[in-house]
Formats: C-alpha cells, structure tokens, sequence
C-alpha cells in the first residue's frame, strides 16, 4: 500500500506516474480540462497527421490530436480548434512502425 | 537541557535521550535499516545487535519504491525488501517487537509521504505510536505542505524530522528550525544517501551555520556518507549533537548476507567503534 505502480504508454514522455503541481491546480480550478485516449487512438491521429499534412507529430502530441478530431465531429464547420504540437514525431517512427507491425514492447 | 520547541509541549524519548547523552557530554549514534532486507525476522536480529552495540536511537526505514533521497546502496536494500513483500504494516509490527525488548529506544520510522498518505496521517500516525514509534523522518514532505502532517504528529507526541542540506538558505533554515521536532537532520553533502572517500570543507562549514542557527534549541544530527570512526569525530568536532548511519551498515549487510552469525558480530563490533568515537 502506498507504493507507485508501474505504468504504461506507448509515449515515452508520458509513461511515468505522477502528475505536476502545475497541472494537477489548472484541473482543481476547471481551468482545463483534461482528457485521455488510448495508445490506438494516438498511433491512428499519428499516422492520419502524418498522410493528410505531411507532419509527423510527437507521439504525446498525437494524443491531442486524436481528442481534436474527436471534438471536431461534435462542432460547427465555421468554429476553429487550435492544437499545439508540443513535438516531432521522427524521434516515434520506429515505435510506431513497431505498433502498426504488431510488435508491442 | 535541551530548551523544549515551542511547537513540542510532550517530551518522548527522543527528547529523553539527548538530555540524557548531554548530561553524560556524549553524543548519540543513529542507526538506519531498511526494514525487511534481508527479511523481517533478519531485521530483527540486525536492529537488536545495533542497539547492543551502542546504537543509541533506531531508525527503521519502510522501503518504498521511489527512494528519492536515497543513493544506489539503500535503494538495493529497498527494492530487494518489496520483491521479498514487506509492506508498512510489517515494518510496524517489526518495531513492536523492538519496543517490547527495549522500552526506552528511540524509534524513529523514515519514509516517503505516499506511505503515511495512502494510509492516511492520522490511521498512520496512531498504528505507529501504539508500535512504539517516537518520530518520523519523510523526506519529500517540504514544509510548505506539512500542515496536516505536522497536527497530526504533534497531537500525538510524535517528533517531526526535517532534513536540510548544505544549499538550504538561511531563512529556510529557520523556518524548518521552528518547526522540527526530536533533532534537525542535516545532511553533509550534495546528493543523496551513500558512502563517501572524505568530506570537503563546506561540509564542516555548513555544520557551523546550522549549528549557530540552532544553538541549543534542538539537538542536530548529522547523516549522508558517514562510514567510520573518523568521519564521525569529524562531524561532532564541527558541532553535531548526533551522527547517522546508513549506507555504511547495509553495505556490512549485503556482504555478510549469506552468514548470519558473522553479520551480526560484524555490525555489533562496528557499531562499537563508532559509538566509541561519539564518547
């Protein structure tokens, strides 16, 4: 009891457990809200990135943009999201052709 | 005497200890294990021939798995105890034990926060005075997030440990100074724990301003790195009230391991040494 467990996630830069202080007050006072998707949806936002507009986002980015696509269906054509691609994604490629090959680590 | 913290009204045994050394012009021996390296019951037989030894406080260290102020020898004896599944609840009843065949011994459980968090401070603090603990030592707990911890240990006479280090400015010090309870824990060195070749002249330097600080309002205790009789003179000629170990012990541990008999004639006879040098 008490001990942190191990995690998981396909994105190096998010497996590890714990959240900052920063985030942790912004969720507090509803500032932002927070979302989640799954290793999939990430790798599928990656590869859509990827083949539509020719950037390869950071594998945490990829997150983002699959809840953006997600919020997308739910608004008007007129209404604009902006998503900030916190990295590149070369650093990914491997992992992902890994992933899209059925080799999981 | 030590002049009480205007923050601790009960004295415990901590408290009891240092004016009991002070009156003989001694200074004390801290011992640190980590409780269920190699196993519990070793645990056991390591702490009581600490204590025959010379130890002249305890501190039990329930492993966690983040360390974080821990060096590469302690975090071995950490992992090594979870892997053999010793959980805080062990650790506890371990001290119990302790208690019963040494009623006066200072114990002192060091930890991270999450332990007494997930348990919650108070369920915590409560099983732990009832196993005969008179302090905590929780080193990622800084002050400005120690309110519920810092209620919850005093109101049951718990002491409260702070640690400050070598870069800790002046009117930090002093505030951790106010609200320390039992001894201030100064570490020696930059880094975490473990043994070191020598010390370097800002380690006696950063004893002098932390001792001037302090006067004698609580006992200071110096720990990080400290592995023989000379180190520990050198520690108590620069102002330290007390001297830990750590690292050096469970190093005599892990090399004596796979012989009962000689690691706890091993450890006593060190202990010996040391606690010669605090005289």
């Amino acid at each position: 009891m008490g001990q942190i467990s191990t995690t998981h996630s396909i994105s190096a830069g998010l497996d590890y457990p714990g959240v900052g202080p920063e985030h942790s007050y912004l969720k507090e006072i509803k500032r932002v809200n927070y979302k989640s998707c799954t290793d999939d949806d990430a790798i599928k936002a990656f590869v859509i990135l990827s083949e539509k507009e020719g950037i390869i986002p950071a594998l945490e980015s990829a997150h983002a943009i699959s809840y953006g696509m997600k919020l997308a269906k739910k608004m008007k054509k007129s209404e604009t999201i902006v998503i900030t691609l916190s990295g590149r994604g070369d650093k990914d490629v491997e992992v992902v052709q890994n992933y899209i090959n059925g080799i999981r680590d | 005497m030590y002049k009480s913290n205007s923050v601790s009204k009960k004295k415990n045994r901590i408290d009891n200890k240092f004016n009991e050394l002070k009156s003989k012009n001694e200074k004390a021996l801290i011992c640190y294990v980590v409780a269920g390296y190699p196993d519990i019951m070793t645990s056991e037989h390591i702490i009581t021939s600490l204590i025959n030894g010379g130890a002249d406080i305890i501190e039990i260290g329930i492993p966690f798995s983040d360390p974080i102020a821990d060096g590469s020898t302690i975090q071995y004896a950490i992992q090594n105890s979870l892997i053999s599944g010793t959980t805080p609840c062990m650790c506890l009843e371990l001290a119990s034990r302790i208690r019963k065949t040494f009623p006066n011994i200072p114990l002192i459980i060091m930890t991270y926060s999450n332990i007494l968090y997930r348990k919650g401070y108070i369920q915590f603090a409560k099983k732990a005075k009832e196993s005969g603990i008179d302090g905590f030592i929780i080193p990622d707990i800084p002050i400005e997030e120690s309110k519920e911890y810092l209620n919850t240990m005093q109101n049951i006479g718990m002491s409260t440990i702070f640690l400050v280090s070598p870069n800790t400015s002046e009117k930090r010090l002093k505030m951790i100074s106010r609200i320390c309870t039992g001894f201030l824990y100064a570490i020696s060195v930059y880094g975490t724990t473990g043994e070191r070749q020598g010390f370097d002249e800002y380690t006696i330097e950063s004893i002098k301003r932390v001792k001037n600080i302090t006067a004698d309002k609580i006992p200071l205790a110096v720990g990080f790195g400290i592995s023989n009789p000379q180190h520990v003179k050198y520690m108590i000629d620069a102002g330290a009230d007390a001297v830990i170990i750590g690292s050096a012990i469970i190093k005599k541990i892990i090399k004596e391991i796979e012989n009962k008999e000689r690691l706890l004639n091993t450890l006593n006879r060190f202990i010996y040494e040391l606690k010669n040098s605090c005289r």
